[in-house]
C-alpha cells in the first residue's frame, strides 16, 4: 500500500528548475532509497516534500494531503526527517534532543512551564533508544560523541515521535565501514517498527544493499525507479550517475 | 544626515561585516572634536587615561579644523576596527553586537565625560552651509537641507564609484566576498577594511559636523540617530550604496512630512506627544517592511552555524534560589546606607537581566526592547495605583500581564527575522514606544515625571522611602528579594521544562527544531512574553525603587548596557543574570568601588564599554560559561567516560 505519494513536485529558484516535475511513491513498511549525482536535487526534494521548501505538486501521506501544512505540522503528521548536517541540539543531552521531538506541547503549555514544568515524555524517548541501540548515550551532549553514535542519535530523534515515515538525508555521509555496517542494520529494523524510510545517500553499497526499491535522480527529473538489481542494470543511471558499474555495489 | 550616516554603515557592514551601533555616537564624538576646536584651538583625544586634549593652532580656521578632524576620525576608524573589531572577525553575531555597544557605551560616556559641562553644552555651533530659504510650490525649503541632501548624493556617488571603478574598490568587495580568496591573490583584506573604516568613520563625523547646526547636538540624541540610520541601511540591503541613500533620504523627509501633518492636523488625540508621529512612525513602517521581506524559516544554507555561550543543564530548581535568598538576607540585613542600595540596585537589575536570560539566552533572540517592556510595566503600575487607586499586589499583576502583551507585540518581527536584522528591529520597537508612549504626558506625565505610590500589603508598608539611615528600607529590600528569588526558581523550571527545551532547539537551529515538530513561532512569542514578564517585574520594582518615574528612566540605552553586562557574565544560564545584577551600574559593584564623585556613573559607562569589547573577544563563553566549562573539564578528568570525544 502507498505510504508516501509525490505528484508532480516541482521546485523553482530564481528561474533554475532544481526539481522538475518528480512522482514518487514509497509504499507502507518499506525502505526506499534516492540516489542521483552532486547537484540532482536530492536535498531540495527532500525539503520540499518535508515543507521547507515551497514547491508546485502534491504531497500525501497515508492519503492525507500535506500541500498546505508547515514544516513542524507535517512532523507531527508522521513525516520525519533528519538533516545532511545532523543538526542536534548541541545544549541538550541525547535523552533531551530526543525529548524535543517526542514532545507534542500545545502553545498554553508555555505559561505552566514555569511553575510546574512538564516532566516530558520519558516512555517514547527510552524506546527510540533502545531502538537505534544507542540507550548508554542518553546523558551525553552530542559535541562529546563520535561521529557513528552522531549519526544514529539523529535517526532516534527522527523516529522518536513514531512516524510513519523517515526520510535520512544522507545518514552514512562519514563514516567508516565499520559504522556504516551498524547503520545498515539499523536501517534494517526501522521497517518492522512500523516505520517506513526514504534514504539518500551517495554511499551505493549502503543504499543497493538496504533499499527495497531505488529512484534515481538527475538534473531534477527522476530517470529511473525499481529494484536495486533492476536500476543498477538501467542505461540512464549509469550514464547519469555511476559513470561505470558500481565496485563496492556488491557488498553488505 | 540619515543618509550619510547609512552609507558608513554600509561600507563597514560591506568591508567587515560588522553592524556598528556605535557609528553615530562615533560621529557625535568627531563632531565634538570639531566645534571644541573651532572655539578652543584644543583638539580633545579619545583616549581616557592619556591627556585630555591638545594645543593644535590658536585660531583653527574652518579648512584646518576640518582636516584636523578627518584625520582624527579616519585614525579612529582604523585603531576602532584594529583593536575591536579584526578579532571578532569570526565571533558569533551576538558577541560582534556587543563589542559595538560597548564602543558606543564607551563613546558615549567619553563625550559626557569630556564636552559636556553643566547644565548642556556651552558652545557656538555655527553653520557653514548657506543660509535662507526658497519657496517650491508653497512649501518653504531651506537651501542648507538641499545642500546637505545635494553633498549625500555627492558622497553617495563617490562611494559607488570608488566600489565600482577602481582596483582597491574591487579588492575590497573581493575580500568581503572571501578573505581567503583575497589572501591568495596578494591582496591585504585587513588592510582594504581597515581603509573602509577610516573612510567611514571620517564619512560619519563629517555628517555629524555638517548636519549639528540643524539637528543639534547633544551626546545621547546624536547617538541614537543610529536608528534611523541603521533602518536606512537595511532597507538598502546592507549592501547597496544608492538604494541606501534613498532608504536615508526618505525616512528624512517622511518625517518632516509627518510633522507637518502633525502640526496642522487638529484631529489627533492630545495623548500623542509632539514630535512622537513624527519620530515613532517612520520606524513602524520599517519594521513592518523588515518583517514582510523576512522568511518564517531561514533557508537552506542561509543559516550559518551561530555559536552560541554554552545554556548549562538544570540539575535542581531550587538550590540557586535558595542560595540567593540566603546571600540576600545577609546582606540585607548587615549593609547599610550605600551598600544597601546597592543590593537592591543589583537585585533589581538581576531579574532585568534575566528577561535578557530568557530570550536571548534561551532562544537566541537579540532583543533591545526590554527596557522599553519594563517601562511599560512601570508606568502602567504608577497609572493603575495612583490614577485607579487599584491597591498594590494587583496593580503591578496587571501592569506585568501588561507587559507581558507588549512583548507578544514586539516579538512579532522575531518570526520573520533574526540575528543582527532583529536587533535592529528590537530597536526600532523600542524607540517608537519611547517616543510615541514614554513622551506622551498623558500616560507617563510628560517631562515632570509621574509619582508612583508605595507598596503596602495590609497596611505594611513596603516602599523605599524612609529619612535618614533607614533609607532604603529593609522591608523594600525583602521584597525584590523575595520577588528575585521566585523568579529565579520560575526561570530554571523554564529552562529544564518542556518549553526550555524546545527553545533551546529553536536557538540551535530553527529549520530542524521544526522537523522535530515544534511550532517555532509559538516558541519564540512564548520566550518573547516570559521574557517581557521578567522586564515587566523588573520595570515595577524599578518603579517602587525609584518612586518617581520620567522619561528619562526607561531609556534604549540601558537595554543595551543590560544585554551587554548580561553577555559578559553568561547569558545562556539563570546564574549569568544574577552576576550580571552585581556588575550593574549603580549595584552592588558600583557601591563597594565607592562613589567617586557625581560623575563615576560615566566613568563606569566608559569602563564597561571596555570591559564588553575585551570580554567579547576574549571570553566570548561569558563568565558563568567560562566557569562551567572548568568545572566540566575538571570532571572529565576525573571520571571515566565511556564514550571518547570526538
Amino acid at each position: 500500500m502507498t505510504l508516501l505519494a509525490v505528484r508532480g513536485l516541482t521546485v523553482r529558484y530564481e528561474g533554475l528548475v532544481a526539481v522538475d516535475g518528480v512522482d514518487l511513491e514509497v509504499p507502507e513498511g518499506a525502505i526506499a532509497g534516492l540516489i542521483g549525482p552532486n547537484g540532482a536535487g536530492k536535498s531540495t526534494l527532500i525539503d520540499a516534500v518535508t515543507g521547507f521548501t515551497p514547491a508546485a505538486g502534491h504531497v500525501s501521506l497515508a492519503g492525507r494531503a500535506l500541500d498546505d501544512l508547515p514544516p513542524h505540522r507535517r512532523a507531527r503528521a508522521g513525516l520525519a526527517r533528519t538533516f545532511q548536517s545532523l543538526e542536534l541540539f548541541d545544549d541538550l543531552t541525547v535523552e533531551e534532543n530526543l525529548a524535543v521531538a517526542a514532545a507534542r506541547p500545545a502553545w498554553w503549555g508555555a505559561l505552566g512551564d514555569g511553575f510546574r514544568p512538564s516532566p516530558g515524555p520519558s516512555g517514547a524517548v527510552r524506546w527510540a533508544l533502545e531502538a537505534l541501540e544507542v540507550a548508554e548515550l542518553a546523558d551525553a551532549l552530542p559535541s562529546e560523541l563520535p561521529n557513528g553514535p552522531r549519526h544514529l542519535v539523529a535517526i532516534a530523534r527522527a523516529v522518536v515521535g513514531r512516524p510513519r515515515l523517515v526520510l535520512l538525508d544522507e545518514p552514512a555521509a562519514g563514516l567508516d565501514e565499520r559504522e556504516t555496517d551498524l547503520l545498515a542494520a539499523a536501517l534494517r529494523r526501522l521497517p518492522d517498527l512500523g516505520i517506513a524510510v526514504l534514504l539518500v545517500d551517495h554511499d551505493m553499497g549502503l543504499v543497493l544493499g538496504v533499499c527495497d526499491v531505488v529512484h534515481v535522480l538527475d538534473v531534477g527529473r527522476l530517470i529511473a525507479s525499481g529494484p536495486p538489481e533492476v536500476v543498477r542494470a538501467d542505461e540512464a543511471v549509469i550514464t547519469a550517475y555511476l559513470g561505470a558499474p558500481p565496485e563496492r555495489g556488491d557488498g553488505t | 544626515m540619515v543618509a550619510a550616516l547609512g552609507l558608513g554603515l554600509v561600507l563597514t557592514y560591506r568591508a567587515s561585516g560588522v553592524v556598528n551601533f556605535a557609528h553615530a555616537a562615533v560621529g557625535a564624538y568627531v563632531a565634538f572634536a570639531y566645534y571644541e576646536l573651532r572655539q578652543s584651538g584644543e583638539l580633545v583625544l579619545p583616549v581616557l587615561g592619556l591627556p585630555d586634549r591638545i594645543p593644535v593652532v590658536e585660531r583653527p580656521t574652518v579648512l584646518t579644523a576640518l582636516v584636523t578632524c578627518a584625520v582624527l576620525a579616519a585614525a579612529c576608524g582604523i585603531v576602532i576596527h584594529t583593536l575591536v573589531f579584526r578579532p571578532l572577525r569570526h565571533a558569533p553575531a551576538l558577541g560582534r553586537v556587543v563589542a559595538s555597544l560597548g564602543l558606543l557605551l564607551y563613546t558615549q560616556a567619553l563625550v559626557e565625560l569630556r564636552f559636556r559641562v553643566r547644565g548642556g553644552t556651552s558652545f557656538r555651533i555655527d553653520s557653514m552651509l548657506p543660509e535662507g530659504s526658497v519657496r517650491i510650490g508653497g512649501v518653504v525649503v531651506f537651501v542648507d537641507r538641499f545642500v546637505l541632501a545635494g553633498l549625500a548624493v555627492a558622497a553617495t556617488a563617490a562611494l559607488w564609484a570608488w566600489f565600482r571603478f577602481t582596483r582597491l574598490g574591487l579588492a575590497i568587495r573581493a575580500a568581503a566576498a572571501s578573505e581567503k580568496g583575497a589572501l591568495l591573490t596578494g591582496l591585504a583584506p585587513d588592510r582594504l577594511a581597515a581603509l573602509s573604516w577610516a573612510v567611514a568613520t571620517a564619512l560619519g563625523g563629517a555628517a555629524v559636523i555638517l548636519a549639528a547646526p540643524i539637528a543639534g547636538l547633544d551626546p545621547g540624541l546624536t547617538s541614537l540617530l543610529i536608528v534611523p540610520a541603521l533602518a536606512a541601511a537595511l532597507l538598502g540591503g546592507l549592501a547597496g550604496f544608492w538604494a541606501t541613500l534613498a532608504a536615508g533620504l526618505g525616512i528624512g523627509m517622511l518625517q518632516a512630512g509627518i510633522s507637518r501633518f502633525a502640526l496642522t492636523a487638529d484631529w489627533l488625540p492630545d495623548w500623542i506627544p509632539p514630535g512622537g508621529l513624527q519620530q515613532g512612525l517612520p520606524f513602524l513602517v520599517i519594521l513592518a517592511a523588515m518583517t514582510w521581506r523576512g522568511s518564517a524559516l531561514p533557508t537552506r544554507g542561509s543559516e550559518a552555524t551561530e555559536r552560541h555561550q554554552v545554556a548549562p543543564p538544570v540539575r535542581s530548581w531550587w538550590r540557586l534560589p535558595a542560595l540567593v535568598a540566603a546571600a540576600g538576607t545577609l546582606g540585607l540585613l548587615t549593609f547599610s546606607g550605600e551598600w544597601r542600595l546597592g543590593l537592591i540596585v543589583s537585585m533589581v537589575s538581576a531579574v532585568l537581566c534575566l528577561s535578557f536570560v530568557v530570550v536571548t539566552g534561551f532562544v537566541g533572540q537579540i532583543s533591545l526592547a526590554q527596557m522599553a517592556i519594563a517601562g511599560v510595566a512601570g508606568f502602567l503600575t504608577a497609572k493603575l495605583a495612583d490614577g485607579l487607586g487599584i491597591p498594590f499586589p494587583f496593580a503591578p499583576v496587571l501592569a506585568v500581564l501588561g507587559a507581558g502583551a507588549v512583548g507578544v507585540l514586539a516579538g512579532i518581527p522575531a518570526l520573520r527575522i533574526r540575528g543582527m536584522t532583529l536587533a535592529i528591529a528590537t530597536l526600532a520597537f523600542a524607540t517608537t514606544t519611547e517616543e510615541l508612549v514614554f513622551k506622551s504626558t498623558a500616560f507617563t506625565g510628560g517631562l515632570g515625571g509621574t509619582s508612583v505610590p508605595e507598596p503596602r500589603l495590609l497596611g505594611w508598608n513596603l516602599g523605599i522611602q524612609a529619612r535618614g539611615d533607614a533609607y532604603p528600607r529593609v522591608a523594600f529590600g525583602f521584597l525584590v528579594l523575595v520577588t528575585l528569588v521566585a523568579l529565579t526558581a520560575v526561570a530554571l523550571n523554564l529552562r529544564r521544562s518542556e518549553t526550555g527545551r524546545g527553545w533551546l532547539a529553536v536557538r540551535a537551529n530553527e529549520r530542524a527544531a521544526a522537523a522535530a515538530g515544534i511550532d517555532v513561532r509559538v516558541a519564540k512569542l512564548s520566550a518573547f512574553a516570559w521574557s517581557a514578564a521578567f522586564a515587566g517585574v523588573g520595570g515595577v520594582l524599578l518603579a517602587y525603587q525609584r518612586t518617581e518615574l520620567s522619561v528619562q528612566s526607561f531609556v534604549v540605552l540601558q537595554s543595551l548596557a543590560l544585554l551587554a553586562l548580561v553577555y559578559v557574565a553568561g547569558i545562556g544560564s539563570v546564574a549569568g543574570a544574577l552576576v550580571a545584577g552585581l556588575l550593574a551600574v549603580g549595584g552592588l559593584l558600583t557601591a563597594v568601588l565607592g562613589s567617586g564623585g557625581d560623575r563615576t556613573a560615566e566613568y563606569q559607562f566608559a569602563v564597561t564599554g571596555v570591559a564588553l569589547i575585551v570580554s567579547a573577544i576574549h571570553n566570548p563563553q561569558g563568565i558563568v560559561g567560562a566557569l562551567h566549562r572548568w568545572r566540566h573539564r575538571r570532571r572529565d578528568v576525573t571520571a571515566v567516560t565511556g564514550v571518547g570525544p570526538r
